[in-house]
């Protein structure tokens, strides 16, 4: 884990200098652009944090395997710390460029509904007095639904009129072909920071999860409930 | 660059704050289950299991005493 971390910190100090100093200044935006080299890779790791909880989510229903289940809970709950982050970055930069903090176009809106969809998620599993099973399968289940909106999201921009910009990097048949080299280099760091930064915490809230478990085996031992009496 | 630097402060503000949550919710993991695995251990049991650094009294570690309730 402290390798991890230590790679992490790294590659952030260098995605932070080539954001700074490397990166060059749009030609219409100016610095406000530069908000694009934080909030794009925000949006990826929401997305892939997305996919795992998917993932997990299915092979849980199909096995009920708990490391399934702990890994869909960690999943979630760093997916919702990202999301939170594109939807407040995505504000500043909207209110920087369009003049406002927010619009109900399709692509932000979807996004809104992502985070919901993860909160709901969340706060099942910490609110739910049920069977620790059931509720996992019921958190699964949601968990899928989720997922849906990915590509919702994704798309919303063709299938929309909206004020948010059409893809620059993934465009089909034309891979990053919206971005100047070094605009499409800074990114590519930013990405990988951000993508070391999404593993770091997803295998850290695994661990928690495990020790969570091992809390709750621990109160049902047997006996226990005569202690606690 | 207002928005820009205020872009990072809340991307920082949010991961260190979700950081230090997790930092608070291994802490008091580590303290339930110590507290929870001495309860299971069986008596008499050692003064280690109870973290203590000293033995127990003669007169509290009798076989006999019932189980210290942390509950």
């Amino acid at each position: 884990m402290i390798p991890l971390v230590i790679a992490t910190a790294a590659a952030f100090l260098v995605a932070l200098g080539a954001i700074a100093l490397y990166a060059p200044l749009e030609a219409v935006q100016g610095v406000a652009q530069k908000i694009f080299y934080i909030h794009v890779p925000l949006a990826w790791c929401a997305f892939v944090a997305v996919g795992v909880l998917l993932v997990s989510s299915l092979r849980f229903l199909r096995r009920s395997e708990p490391r399934h289940d702990r890994l869909a809970r960690a999943a979630a709950e760093v997916g919702i710390v990202f999301a939170t982050l594109v939807l407040v970055t995505g504000s500043l930069w909207g209110k920087a460029v369009w003049g406002t903090w927010w619009t109900w176009d399709g692509r932000l809106t979807s996004t809104l509904v992502l985070w919901f969809l993860l909160a709901g998620y969340v706060l099942l599993r910490s609110l739910s007095e049920g069977p620790p099973a059931r509720t996992a399968r019921a958190a699964a289940v949601l968990g899928v639904i989720a997922a849906v909106d990915i590509p919702i999201i994704h798309l919303s921009v063709q299938w929309w009129r909206t004020l948010h910009p059409d893809p620059v990097v993934l465009r089909a048949g034309d891979i990053g072909g919206g971005l100047t080299p070094r605009m499409l280099t800074t990114l590519s760091i930013s990405l990988a920071a951000f993508s070391l930064l999404l593993v770091t915490l997803i295998a850290l809230r695994r661990r928690i999860a495990e020790a969570e478990d091992e809390v709750e085996a621990l109160w049902h031992l047997p006996g226990r409930g005569d202690l606690a009496a | 660059m207002s928005f820009v630097l205020a872009a990072y402060a809340v991307l920082w503000l949010v991961i260190f704050g979700y950081l230090v949550w997790l930092a608070a919710r291994v802490r008091s993991l580590r303290e339930e289950t110590r507290s929870l695995a001495a309860d299971a251990t069986p008596w008499p049991r050692s003064a280690e299991a109870d973290g203590l650094s000293l033995p127990l009294p003669q007169e509290q570690a009798h076989p006999l005493e019932p189980p210290i309730r942390r509950r």
